[in-house]
Order: C-alpha cells, then structure tokens, then sequence
C-alpha cells in the first residue's frame, strides 16, 4: 500500500513526458460504501479506473483486470467524489476586481490565475478537487469565472459562468452606481445591448448574451432581501436564469426561491449561527430550490476547505437531508459550472477524483483519509482534513 | 439548537399556507360598525361585504347578508378604508434610495431596489396602511420614478399597484448638498459636478428638458429607412412627463421653492403635485390658481418651538386649515418616518382641521393624487377590499387596530 | 442633618403659599372635573383662597371680589407633575465628571427654557429636575414650578435627591458597577473614620487630654454631603438603570444596602418586571414607552409597551416626557394614551402623571388631585385630557393664572395671527 502511494506521488510530481504514450494505468477500488451520486450507492463493490476515468462501476466492473492493475481495497471506508466549490477567489481576490468600470462581463479570472497559489494545496488536501476561479463582487458585471482542477491548476474551462454582483460591494459611492436602482438600470441595459444583432461580434455583449442564452451560467452574488428581490425581478424581465450566491439575510425568501427552483450557492455555515441561517438550506430543498455549499467567506479571507463539509453537517441537522447535501458538495456545485459530465459523481467515463473518509462524510467525526485525483493518491500526509 | 428548527419549518409551512389560500378571498361581512365610506357620507351600524377581494356592497343594517358569508360582528367598532399614504418611507434600504452616480437619473425605478418582505412594510400595515406611495430620495435632483405598492400582496409582482406613478424632481438646498469640486481630495469623484447652487438645481432640471425636447426630435422615425436611434430610458421618462402621462413629484419646502416648481411645470407643461411643502401657507392663492395638489409631511413634528422645517421653511399650525379653506386638494403623509399615519392625521385635527377632510388626506386624496382612486382609497363597490377595523374613533390616540383586510384577505387581527 | 430637611420642607411649603398674595380669591365654574380622588364631579364651582381650593362644590358662591373663571364648557385636572425630568437645564445635562454629587440643577435651570414654557403650555404644575442619565453621581435636584423669573421664582423644593446612573459605555457594565460600588464604599470608609476621629476626641475631651481645643471642629467634607446623606438615609436618590442587566445591582442597592431610591428605568427594563414587584417607592419609565422588540431567532417583532408590561406585574409607576425631540412623546397627555392604547386603565395612566409623582415627591397633600385643602395647581382643558383634539386653554399655579392659551404669543404665531393677509383670510 505506501509502495504504490508514494509510487503514485512521485507520478503526480513529475512532469509527463510527451514523447513517450503513458502506460495506461488501472486501478480497482472496492470499498465498503462508494457514493456514486447523491442518490446512488454501492455497498462493498467497486469501480474501476483507467487512465484517470470512471470506466467501469459495481456489477459492469470485469473479473478479470489487466497485467498490472492496482488494487485498493477499502474495506470499512467510505468513498464519495472529490468536492466541487462552485465560488472561489484562492488568495487572489485584489486581482479580481476591475474597480474603474462597473461592468466588466469580458473580463476572465484565468487572466488572474497564478498557477503556484498555495490556496490551491489547501483545497485539494481539503477535499475539494474542482473549483470555479471566480471575479470577486467589486462590480455589478464582474466578469467571466474559470474553471479549475485544484491539483495541478490545469483548466478545464476558461470561459465560465457569468459573475454579477447586487451588494454593497458592487455599489461603490465614487463610481456609478451607487444604489440598487443604478445597478438595475446598468443590467438592463447591458442585456439589451447585448441582444443588439450589431454587437454581435463584441466579447462583453457576446459574455452577456451567452450567459442570457444559457450556453453559460449566470451567478449572481446577492446578501439582503432587496437585493434579492431585485436579482429575481430582473432576471425575470431579462429572462435569465440566475444561480443565487450568498442570500444571508434572505431565509424569508425561501418560498419564492423554491416557486423558481432556484439554485442558491451559500457560504459557510457556522454553529454559533441562528436557527434561520442553519435551517435556511434545508428549508430551500424542502421548498423545492437547489442548494450548493461554497467555502469562500467574504472577499479576500482565504476559504477553508474543511468548512464544507461543517456547512453540510450543520444543515443535515437542521433538516436538510444527506442527498441534498451531499449534492451541495458536489454535484450542484459541478452543474453550476457547466461540469457536471465531468465532476462532481463517479459514473462511468467521469474523471476519477475521489475521497476516501474513514465513515459517512457528513458525520463531522469521519477523517478525510486520502484524496484521489484521476486515479492517483495524493501523498497520504498531504490529505489531512 | 434543533428544537428551533421545527419553529422554522412551521413558519415557512404557514407562509406557504398563506400562498396557496390566497387565491380565493372567502366572502366576508363586517356587521354593526360606524363606517367612514370616504366618498360618500358615514354610516352608523353598517354592513359591509367583501366578496373575491372587492368591496361587494355597503349600506346600513338593513343591508341582505349573503348566504354562507363569514359574518363578523363589528358593533362598536370604526370601519374605514385602508390608508394611504403618497409618500411613504418604507421597503427600501438607505443606501438604494438615491441613485448617486448621476444628478439627473430619471431612468431610475424604485421598484428595482424594492424589499417586498421589509419589516417597515409589515409596521405600516399593522397601523392601518394597505398602500404606499416609494419614491427614490431626495439627494438627486431628478431622481427617478416611484411605485405605489400594497402592504401586502401574494407575491412581490402583485405587491406593485402601479409603477412609474410618479417621476421625482427636488428643488431647494438639498440635491446640490455634497457636490463639489475636489472632495475628499479627489478629482474624479463623482461628487466633482453640478450642481451646488439653487440655481444650479433649477438649471439643471431645466437643461433635462430642454435635453429631452431635442431627443425627440432625433427619436422620430427616419423617413430613409434610416436605422432608429437607440432608445434613451432616462430621455424616454422625460418626454412621459413632457406628454403629461406620468405626473412630476416637485419636492420643495421653502416658498420661493414652491414658486420655482410652479413656474417650471408651467413652462415645460408638466403636471406636478408639490411635495413636502412646508411654507405653502405663504402662497396659497398661488396654488390654488395653479390647482395644484399638496403633499405635507407630519404634521405633529410641528413644534411649537422654533417651527423650522427642511430648507429652513416656517412651519404654521394652521396651514392644512388653509388648504382646505382654499379648496386645495392635499394628502398628510410621511409612514415610517414619524408616527403611525392615523396618529399624524389626529394631529392634523387637533391642529384644527375638520376631521372628514383629515380622513380623506388619508386614504381619498392620495389615491387620487396617485392614480389609484379606482382601486382603493374609498369603500364603494367595485373598490379593493382594504379595509381597516378601529377599536373607536380612528383619531383617538387611544384607539387600537383591530384587523386590516387587504384585498378582502385579514392580515392584521 | 434631620431638622434641616425639615427646615427645609417647611421652607418650601411657605414658597408654594408665599406666591399667591392673601385674601386672593379665584373661582372656577366648571363643567367637568377629574379630581384624580376616583370620583369626576359635573358642574361645580372651584373656590380658590391664598393659594388654595377652600370649595368645591355645586352650592358654594364666590366672594364678591373673586376672579372668576368660566370653565362651564371645559374639563378641569390637577396639573401634571412630572417625577423626573432633566428638562430646562441650560448647557446640557451631562458631565464629563462620573463623580459629582456636590452639584445641583439649580445653577443651571433656566427660567427662560423653551422646555419651561412648553411645560406651562402642556398643563404641568410641578417638575422635578434632575441631572442627565449619563452622570454616575450626577448631584442633587429640585422641583420646580414652571412659572417665575429667576430660579428662586420657580423653586418649590430645593436639594431633593441625589442622581445616580448605572448608565455605561458599550462593554463597560460591569465597570461601571464596580466604579459605583467603590465611590459609595469610600464615602462609607471616610464618614467612618470621620466618626471615629471624632468619638476619640470626645474621648480624649472627656479624659482631659484635648489640650485647649474645646470643640472637635470639624466637618465633613461638603463635597460628600449628599452622597453621605444619601448613606445615611437622610437623602433621596434617583437612580437611572439603562436596561435589565442593571436591574439585579439597582435591586441590591436599594435592599440589600438600603438606601432610599427611586429607580429611572430605561424602556428595555419590562423585561425585569417581574423583579420590580417589591421595590419602596413607584418607579420612573423613560419617555420612549413604546418600542419594538425583535425575537433573535424568528426575526419577528412585538411592539412593546414597558409600561403596560409593569401594569400586568402591579409594578407602580409614574411617566415621563421627552425632552430632546419633536415627537409627541414631549405631550404629557400623549404617554398617557398610549398607555390606554396598550390597554392599561385610565385611572392609572392618568395616575401616572399626578398623584403616583406628588407622592414621590413628598407633595401629596399638596398637587395631583383637586380636593380641599390641596393647592390649588390646575389645568382647564378644552376637553377630555387623552384627545388629540384637546388643549389646554389655562393653567392655574397657585391660585395664579398662569397660562391663557388665548395669550399664547409663540402659539398665536405658528396659528398665523401675525401673519399679513391671514387675518383677511379667517
């Protein structure tokens, strides 16, 4: 067994070479407990892995392996997909604010990326092996999100969902706009121009336009009430489809968020938290709106990755059930980011990152015992959450 | 931790309860009150029948109940119509009031910034309130339209009776208030900018319309086929009022502001109402040749003191006396900022107005000024069935709600 | 010590007289009168002699040369007393000191206030005036007429009580307990070493050994006076609790270290309610009486009325106005309908700014109620005293007319008889 994890270690670290064809490497995981998706399971079954992918899982998987193949028996363990954070800043949030304009839709985090950020370590030591990179909420049209493997910071789409932004944040008082009414009327008009035949060929319409057709999600960053309000009754006049991040001071909005189907990104939770804010996700899921956990708190703190899996713990307790949170962690997170064929669950042909948890990983007492991505082992210290 | 979370479960189950009963208003009578139908006269011992969210009839006891009507028995009891107030500060946070980046932004709405659940909204309605009139604030000096909204409706879409009600324009001291050059030691604030005069503010609005008279000239179709301009929002509110199809909102205090307010809507054409018109008591006779309609802010802040108000103003007790004498038609208002609508209209009375005419600052007059008199404002058949349950005379400070109906719904009880 | 507060209370007695001159008769026909003894009587005359009601009743004939008030059409009331209020003080009413018991209100009340013409204006007779909320030993009050030209003109009684604060900075509470706990203790330890120095100079004087000294000599420091009065028992103390926190320590300073208070309480104190039930004397409540209280945890909010929270517990209490704004709490008989709009009876509300205050402050056979032998402080009222539409058309201090709403110049003015072209108009 630590053979073949630091043997896999060593893999991870060094550089592939191009000339020669990678063997291809197998590896069958039997574990007590695999979580497949949210609502799939295989008790004391496995999946098998090749080059990096889901290929086969439970019964599909052949008796016979290759010459060669790994095996990682798991017995007593708990295997579920590697976290997706749909809303991350890593510890580059001043770079991802275009202060001197209020809409900025062509704008790319990528263009920000710094490949050696070591908030990057921490996530997928943590757990989470997809992120959304995403412009901070400094402006009403932020810009475009880019999405992440966390291991070894290679894109997988750098043209991502559609940041906006309703709060205080966004509302500066030395620049348009400073209320709500003002970042209303900048949307609006953004989205018309947008629809304008003859901006086809402009990238900040063409942002736009496609976040308004659906080819990209729109993520809207909202807080209080009004702001709310204001995110749903544009989107409705603009007929967009928002995903809501934040929503702190909105539990009471929880109706018409579960009328729309709504699917709201929220930050972390915490124990010292009121009932209504603890409650507030499973209240969303029994209404019938979709709820993604996301572990960036506010615009510059650098994200605690363990703060996840504590934020589903806590809703499981106030009512949310372990499907929907489970989802929160991976599979809402993964739609939100146009990845969900890629990420976020372990069916066949899926990227194989994986989590092993020594028991259920919503029981805030399991230990986050390794982390795999495309198949291979971290190296066991690193996995430390 | 846990046990409060069923609470919370319950009362997201009741507000959903609540949507889904909202669909049918049950039948409702209201027997044995004094009624104040508003437009027509009181009457003693009354009955009155909500029916599908409408005020289906009223008359005295004699009146027929409906068969398999909800009858309340209101004997003692002071019915009147719900309040409603044209200038209510409610729903909006502070900060989206004013839309800052532009002195002139009369593309602004305030129904963007709208909190449809806000706790000042729910306040309003537990003292009689079932329609306000949101305006943007007073910082810019074409600050942009406001909506009248009911207190409470099924749904924030519902909530909105009707938008782009009024278009606001602020006169006096206090749109030039905080711009300047270089503030903060910064010169490309957005506060570096005009105006920073009274003369500027009235500049100002003048160059707007002015602005919006030459765009529409440009705004007509080009006979070559030509491709149509881009559409102006802000432009496009202007010519509304220009074409007299949304009324201005002339915020001014002072009188030489009221002077200014008249003399601009005349010269542009406009339909104004004067807002917050402290010192109209200096001109009376001229407002009421302009048969403009008044607004006026609390009157039981009136102090009996100094008597200054916004703008330096000079406030004068007998002022809504005058009005009414002149057969100025105006409206008291001002929820959220000072007491509870009913109670400031008490102080209207006690000030010496007759108490029929305070009532209709209330309810009447506003819904008039606000384009709403259809709807609601008087209790008369065909109307909303808003409709406020007093525990006795609605002006004794000593009188309780006892439940408010909106839309034939009880919200209050 | 003892025999000056006597002295001192027989002094504001002649005051209260001194300002009606004798064999000054007054009489008042009134329609209606609420005489706060738990009986109204209809159409009677008020007989009014030095100061004094002599009558009251439907038989009596003035004197030939009584002034004669018709009130036939009016309601007639004691005038409000006002238990505690920090009104009329010119140049504020906090000190930068925490420590200052030796001050009083009577070197800064100002006869000219607009806080003193208002209050003639509402119908109050009688106001105790005390140092701000903010002071932990903010120094003695008086009570006051609000009629007169110098503060000597207004005083009733002087030197009163001793203000004491629990009032903190954010975060400061229990600071401010301990800080209060420890200017009282050193005023304890220095009037017992005081006491002893002195017992061991009789001693010494006794065996012989004082040498020429004949007299101890010595007092103690006049700084301290009120505060080792107010230790003694000998002296009254206000003390302002902010909020239910406070509660517990106002609690054990009255009971435990019994000294003679009257608790000021601030509008979230309904809280402790339930643990005012035993106190001496009646409580004071903040102007602000109704405000809404929000649950934590459901967000949901409940207007609340701290007084008809006390009401429910039987907790005694008398009212206060607000000073500082423009809303109606500045209107005595506004708090008292918004007591009755909570549901609290008439009888206590109107209690509440009468005979509850005139007992606090020692003047009970004197103000609050329209009776024989009472003085004779009343306001005749346009009508029932909790309508908005009611005013006060006079106020008689004494026997005196002192206010005529018909005279009210400032009144007149904002009613627009100055203006030019408004009296055409009426």
């Amino acid at each position: 067994m630590i053979p073949t994890v630091l043997a896999a270690g060593l893999a991870l670290c060094m550089p592939q070479d191009p000339g020669r064809a990678p063997e291809v490497d197998v590896l069958l995981v039997r574990a007590a407990r695999i979580v497949l998706a949210p609502d799939q399971e295989l008790k004391d079954e496995a999946i098998l892995v090749r080059g990096g992918k889901v290929v086969a899982i439970g019964a599909a998987v052949p008796r016979d392996l290759p010459a060669g193949a790994r095996r990682l028996d798991l017995a007593g363990k708990t295997v579920v997909a590697g976290f997706v954070d749909a809303h991350q800043h890593l510890g580059q949030g001043e770079d991802l604010v275009e202060r001197a304009d209020p809409a900025t839709p062509e704008l790319r985090a990528a263009d920000a990326f710094d490949p050696f950020d070591p908030q990057l370590a921490t996530l997928v030591r943590g757990g989470v092996t997809t992120i959304g990179f995403a412009p901070r909420s400094g402006n009403v049209i932020a810009g475009l999100a880019t999405v992440l493997k966390t291991h070894d910071g290679a894109v997988l789409r750098e043209d991502g969902y559609l940041k906006m932004a309703l709060t205080g944040d966004a509302l500066d008082v030395q620049r348009k706009p400073t209320s709500l009414l003002g970042a209303a009327e900048l949307v609006r008009k953004a989205f018309t121009a947008a629809r304008d035949p003859r901006a086809a060929n402009d990238p900040a319409a063409r942002a736009l336009l496609e976040a308004a057709t659906g080819a990209r999600a729109l993520v809207v960053h909202v807080e209080a009430q009004a702001e709310v309000h204001s995110a749903l009754a544009l989107c409705e006049e603009l007929q967009l489809q928002p995903v809501l991040l934040g929503c702190a001071e909105a539990w009471r909005m929880v109706p018409r968020l579960g009328t729309l189907r709504a699917t709201v990104l929220v930050p972390p939770l915490g124990a010292e938290m009121r009932a209504q804010e603890l409650g507030f996700p499973a209240a969303l899921e029994r209404a019938g709106a979709r709820v993604g956990f996301t572990a960036q708190r506010g615009q510059r703190r650098v994200a605690d990755p363990g703060s996840l899996r504590r934020s589903a713990a806590l809703a499981v307790r106030a009512g949310l059930s372990r499907k929907a949170a489970l989802a929160a962690l991976t599979t809402v997170p993964a739609e939100v980011l146009g990845m969900a064929e890629r990420v976020g669950s372990l069916q066949s042909g899926r990227d194989a990152d994986f989590l092993v948890f020594s028991g259920d990983p919503l029981d805030l007492g399991s230990r986050l015992e390794s982390v795999y991505v495309a198949g291979r082992a971290l190296p066991a210290q690193e996995a430390s959450r | 931790m846990n046990r409060c979370c069923p609470t919370v479960l319950i009362l997201l189950a009741l507000a959903h309860g609540a949507a889904a009963q909202s669909d049918r208003p049950a039948l409702v009578v209201l027997k044995g009150a004094r009624i104040h139908p508003v437009a027509s006269a009181p009457i003693d011992g009354g009955v009155l029948i909500l029916a599908g969210g409408k005020v289906q009839a009223l008359g005295g006891a004699d009146l027929p109940v409906p068969e398999g009507a909800k009858v309340i028995d209101c004997t003692g009891k002071v019915i009147t119509p719900g309040l409603v107030d044209a200038g209510a500060n409610v729903a909006i946070q502070p900060r989206d009031r004013n839309e800052q980046g532009d002195e002139v932004t009369p593309q602004a709405r305030i129904v963007d910034a709208m909190d449809p659940l806000a706790r000042s909204l729910e306040r309003v309605l537990r003292q009689g309130v079932t329609t306000v009139q949101v305006n943007p604030g007073t910082r810019n000096v074409i600050g942009g339209t406001g909506a009248v909204l009911r207190t409470h409706a099924a749904s924030a879409a519902e909530m909105v009776l009707k938008d782009k009600s009024q278009l606001r324009i602020v006169l006096g001291a206090e749109p030039s208030q905080g711009n300047m050059a270089i503030r903060g030691g910064n010169p490309d604030s957005i506060y570096y900018r005009r105006p920073t005069t009274r003369m500027g503010v009235v500049w100002t609005i003048r160059k707007a319309f002015y602005d919006a008279q030459a765009y529409r000239e440009k705004r007509t179709i080009p006979a070559n086929g030509a491709p149509m301009p881009e559409l102006d929002a802000g432009m496009e509110v202007l010519l509304e009022a220009l074409d007299r199809k949304l009324t201005v909102r002339s915020t001014a205090r002072a009188e030489q502001d009221i002077r200014t307010a008249l003399r601009l809507a005349e010269e542009f054409g406009y339909e104004t109402v004067l807002d917050e018109s402290a010192e109209v008591w200096r001109v009376i006779d001229l407002v009421a040749g302009a048969k403009a309609k008044v607004l006026f802010n609390l009157p039981s802040a009136a102090r009996a003191r100094d008597g200054a108000a916004a703008d330096g103003a000079e406030v004068r007790l007998n002022t809504l006396e005058l009005l009414a004498k002149a057969k100025v038609p105006f409206a008291i208002q001002g929820s959220g900022a000072g007491l509870p609508l009913i109670q400031e209209a008490a102080f209207a009375v006690r000030q010496g107005l007759d108490a029929e005419t305070a009532l209709a600052a209330i309810t009447k007059v506003p819904a008039e000024v606000l384009g709403v008199a259809d709807r609601v404002g008087t209790l008369a058949p065909g109307r909303d069935a808003d409709v406020v349950v007093w525990s006795g005379d609605p002006f004794d400070p000593a009188t309780r709600i006892e439940s408010v109906f909106v839309q034939g719904r009880q919200v209050v009880n | 010590m003892l025999l000056r507060t006597l002295l001192g209370s027989a002094l504001a007695c002649a005051a209260l007289s001194s300002a009606a001159p004798a064999q000054d008769a007054l009489a008042i026909r009134a329609g209606k009168v609420l005489t706060m003894t738990g009986k109204d009587l209809e159409n009677v005359v008020i007989l009014v002699e030095n100061g004094r009601i002599t009558a009251i009743s439907d038989e009596v004939k003035p004197a030939w040369n009584a002034k004669v008030i018709d009130a036939t059409d009016k309601v007639v009331m004691p005038a409000w007393v006002l238990a505690h209020t920090s009104g009329g003080l010119s140049g504020g009413d906090v000190e930068n000191m925490l420590n200052v018991p030796y001050l009083t209100v009577k070197d800064a009340l100002d006869p000219a206030s607009l806080f003193v013409e208002e209050a003639l204006r509402n119908g109050v007779g009688t106001f105790h005036v005390m140092p701000g909320n903010r002071t932990m030993l903010g120094g003695t009050g008086m009570v006051a007429r609000p009629y007169g030209k110098t503060v000597e003109d207004m005083t009733v009684l002087s030197r009163t009580a001793l203000k004491l604060s629990l009032a903190s900075a954010p975060g400061q509470r229990t600071t401010q307990i301990r800080r209060l706990q420890r200017a009282l203790q050193d005023v304890r330890e220095y009037l017992e070493d005081f006491e002893r120095r002195k017992k061991e100079f009789e001693e010494e004087k006794a065996a012989g050994a004082a040498g020429d000294k004949k007299e101890f000599g010595e007092e103690p420091d006049a700084q301290k006076k009120p505060v080792i009065e107010l230790l003694q028992g000998k002296l009254r103390g206000y003390l302002y609790v902010p909020g239910p926190a406070e509660v517990p320590e106002a609690l054990r300073l009255a009971n435990t270290a019994k000294l003679d208070l009257v608790l000021v309480l601030g509008w979230q104190c309904w809280r402790a309610a339930r643990a005012l039930t035993n106190l001496k004397n009646p409580v004071v409540l903040d102007p602000d009486l109704e405000a809404y209280d929000v649950d934590p945890e459901t967000d949901t909010e409940t207007l609340v009325c701290a007084a008809a929270e006390l009401a429910k517990q039987g907790v005694p209490f008398a009212l206060s106005i607000d000073t500082g704004t423009d809303g109606p709490q500045r209107f005595p008989w506004w708090q008292a309908a918004t007591l009755v709009r909570h549901g609290v009876d008439r009888n206590i509300a109107l209690a509440a700014l009468t005979t509850v205050p005139a007992k606090l402050l020692g003047l009970a056979d004197q103000v609050g109620t329209v009776e024989v032998g009472k003085v004779a402080n009343l306001q005749i009222l346009t009508g029932d005293p909790l309508k908005a539409t009611t005013w006060v058309d006079q106020v008689v201090l004494e026997g005196q007319l002192a206010y005529e709403r018909s005279k009210d110049r400032r009144l007149q003015h904002l009613f627009g008889k100055n203006d030019p072209g408004q009296a055409q108009a009426k």
